[in-house]
């Protein structure tokens, strides 16, 4: 069992006056079978009112935020304590490949999991063609697992972690060229070349326990999430090159990066944004 | 045999076509006796008479509808209507009723299916890729119970009479269906032209529609009592704004905007000058991506903030379900035989058109051999995308289309090209009773143990001569329909 307090802080501002604002923020940990979340605080320096829902999906809490005065700049502190239970990712319960083989190519699963693994132009961040992803071997044999180890590996080999080169709304395909970026163009480029393989893989948002040579660990950190018969989703991180363990703290789940933004939502202002900026801090507890 | 003179003028029915009021024969179909007796008295001063004082009702009552153009005059017309009204006869409805009660429950458990355990695409009965490549498949609905279990709360199915006399569906629209005004306002207006003719036939009511739906949308309530229903409408410059307005206040209840309400711990409340108020089932008139910017689309000032998350807390009732369009996809359509034999072990009542599917091999040799007469279509694009109409191509076309097909036979099926049949409709300018095509489109509720079939609907009519198109939006008009 491991104690974690995790600190998120935020401070976004604008130019002229925002009049009303309506916000939803992913940053409240995924409650995972074995999770103890305690002692959730959130503060604001406008006025308003806040709520926790889960309406969307019982284990994930978005907190909503409405504002009820107006603001030229939002400062937003989350701090939150979590007991993690040890997980050991090597302990492997694949199928025999066979076997394994026929879940894969069923009816069943393929219908269950198709949220997951087709592929859309619609949703353009996690998207590569055949040809793009032509370019990363894919194992013809061996467990599934195994062949996602290893294309991780190719991503994480081709790839160098730059910040700054690229922003949130870079695209898969973008980043196949440019071979650069952080943890969510990793995990987008990953997303893509999975699902071309045929694998129900999802973006996953989370916070990393900051060890030495770990990247991401002062900003909300992404991976993968694969789906694996008698498995069941298994964290993957292309960036660290890892398979997630206990100092992985998971948020929320989606399609790609859209559906995991840690701030969203409605401002009502003449003005853009004028800056952003995130800190996230995660301690472990002895 | 006597020629009698049915109006004013000369009345040709067309060949090939089913004419609503005459038979082949040129003899008064019954049910339309007592309209032909007392038309047959009228002269053309009459019928411009007629004509006149509905222009006038409908002008004097605002009964318009919107099309979308950049004219900054405004784009309001007065909804143009015939005075003849369509007379179904009762056996025939009764069976129209059956159709489209079964047609529309069943399109209620495949969408319950869809968004759960999704049986009927692993049994293989509608291929799963024509479900997930559908824009109109809501993730989020996934696992979600609406109350009452309804999705399709208010559905309205197409319908077209074909040259053998039958009934056909030509579509299913379960997102938002419009035109329910229309239906109550002609026939408040043709009750003072001709109230002689109405106390003779007596049509079934239908003047209680608003009371039906309200009841509709309060059984689905999550609340135990006196539940507060809205009209949400996207606003005035929407083409359905009249139907809005006039819906709201004929139940009773408010017409409200996206900006009228908010949401607050999940719970969504209206502003009113006495304060908030909370809202309990939200009669929605925005299609889906604008309902809620958080989760769709975030540019959208039309919808409310944080709706979706009160919705799926079971706060709130969107009236129909978000993520219904599933069902009314045209490649979907195909499939309403085996969608309803599925889920309710029963044969279709109203058929649909008959449709082949390139990957059945005899389906096929009869589509290649045929490609002039049928309409081609992709099973996996919906919105009119790559469709092929036969008596419109040329030989190189044609012969282009049948590579296609080949090439992918699974993704194309084929329909005959339908005719629509016709009904005398008064032509304005020339002051002449013509013959002109015309569908209906029907008006069904389910509610939590209600379901309800409005009795008639609204009667399109194509206004230009030869014109197979009836929308309002391309120049066609409307028409009172009689359930006798």
């Amino acid at each position: 069992m491991r104690q974690y307090q995790l600190e998120y802080t935020a401070t976004n501002a604008y130019a002229s006056p925002v009049w009303g604002a309506y916000l939803k923020f992913l940053i409240h940990p995924y409650a995972a079978l074995g999770a103890q979340i305690n002692s959730p605080v959130f503060s604001i320096n406008v006025d308003g009112d806040w709520w926790i829902s889960n309406a969307r999906q019982k284990e994930v809490s978005e907190i909503y935020y409405k504002s009820t005065n107006k603001f030229n700049t939002l400062n937003i502190a989350y701090s939150v304590k979590i007991y993690v239970p040890d997980l050991n990712p090597f302990e492997r319960l694949s199928l025999p490949v066979g076997q394994e083989i026929n879940v894969l190519k069923s009816n069943e699963w393929i219908i269950d999991n198709y949220k997951f693994i087709h592929l859309t132009k619609s949703r353009p961040k996690a998207y590569l063609s055949p040809e793009e992803s032509a370019n990363f071997l894919w194992l013809n044999e061996g467990n599934l697992l195994d062949k996602i180890i290893h294309l991780r590996d190719q991503v994480h080999g081709s790839m160098e972690f730059i910040t700054g080169v690229t922003t949130t709304s870079t695209l898969a395909s973008e980043v196949i060229k440019l071979r650069q970026g952080v943890c969510q163009d990793f995990t987008h480029l990953f997303l893509g070349l999975l699902r071309n393989n045929g694998v129900a893989a999802r973006y996953t948002s989370g916070y990393l326990h900051q060890s030495e040579a770990i990247r991401g660990a002062s900003q909300l950190h992404a991976w993968v999430e694969c789906h694996i018969p008698e498995m069941g989703w298994i964290g993957i991180d292309p960036t660290n090159k890892l398979l997630c363990d206990h100092n992985y703290v998971k948020i929320c789940h989606g399609y790609d990066y859209d559906d995991c933004l840690p701030v969203s939502g409605v401002v009502n202002s003449s003005a853009n944004q004028q800056s952003s900026e995130h800190q996230v801090h995660v301690q472990q507890i002895q | 045999m006597e020629q009698k003179q049915l109006f004013n003028s000369a009345y040709t029915p067309k060949d090939g076509v089913y004419d609503e009021f005459v038979s082949k024969e040129m003899k008064v179909r019954q049910h339309y006796d007592a309209l032909s007796e007392q038309f047959s008295q009228y002269t053309t001063q009459d019928y411009c008479k007629f004509n006149e004082e509905a222009k006038i009702v409908f002008f004097n009552e605002g009964i318009t509808f919107a099309v979308y153009s950049d004219n900054p005059l405004g784009s309001e017309k007065i909804f143009p209507f015939d005075f003849i009204p369509r007379i179904i006869a009762h056996d025939e409805w009764t069976k129209i009723e059956k159709g489209i009660l079964q047609r529309n429950h069943a399109i209620n458990e495949f969408l319950k299916d869809l968004y759960h355990d999704k049986k009927i695409l692993k049994d293989g009965v509608v291929p799963k890729e024509l479900i997930y490549s559908s824009a109109n498949m809501l993730s989020v609905m996934e696992g979600f119970n609406p109350l009452g279990g309804i999705y399709n709360h208010i559905s309205g199915t197409d319908l077209i009479r074909h040259s053998d006399g039958e009934y056909y569906v030509l579509e299913d629209n379960v997102r938002c269906p419009s035109g329910v005004s229309y239906v109550l306002a002609n026939r408040n207006t043709l009750k003072k032209t001709f109230p002689k003719l109405f106390s003779k036939c007596q049509p079934q009511p239908i003047i209680d529609y608003p009371e039906k739906l309200l009841t509709m949308l309060q059984s689905v309530s999550p609340g135990n009592s006196a539940p507060n229903c809205v009209v949400l409408s996207p606003g005035m410059y929407n083409s359905a704004y009249f139907e809005h307005c006039f819906l709201a206040q004929s139940m009773g209840v408010e017409l409200v905007e996206g900006r009228d309400l908010f949401v607050k711990s999940d719970v969504v409340y209206m502003k009113t000058i006495h304060g908030s108020r909370r809202v309990h089932v939200i009669y929605r008139r925005i299609d889906d991506p604008f309902l809620d910017p958080l989760l769709f689309n975030p540019d959208s000032v039309l919808g409310t903030p944080g709706l979706m998350s009160a919705y799926l807390a079971g706060n709130v009732t969107l009236v129909n379900a978000p993520g219904t369009g599933v069902a009314d996809d045209k490649a979907v359509y195909a499939y309403m035989p085996e969608i309803i034999k599925y889920y309710l072990g029963e044969e279709q009542i109203i058929k649909n058109v008959p449709t082949y599917r390139c990957g059945i091999d005899s389906d096929l040799k009869y589509v290649l051999e045929n490609v002039d007469k049928l309409v081609i279509k992709p099973v996996d694009e919906s919105g009119g995308y790559g469709i092929s109409i036969g008596n419109t191509l040329t030989k190189e076309q044609i012969n282009e289309v049948k590579l296609q097909i080949q090439q992918n036979r699974r993704k194309y099926i084929a329909q005959p090209i339908m005719s629509l049949s016709v009904h005398p409709t008064f032509i304005e300018g020339e002051n002449i009773i013509e013959s002109r095509h015309i569908d209906l489109r029907t008006f069904c509720l389910l509610g939590k143990n209600i379901e309800y079939v409005l009795p008639g609907g609204l009667t399109r009519v194509a206004l230009k001569r030869g014109n197979l198109i009836v929308n309002s939006s391309q120049g066609g008009g409307s028409k009172d329909t009689w359930v006798i």
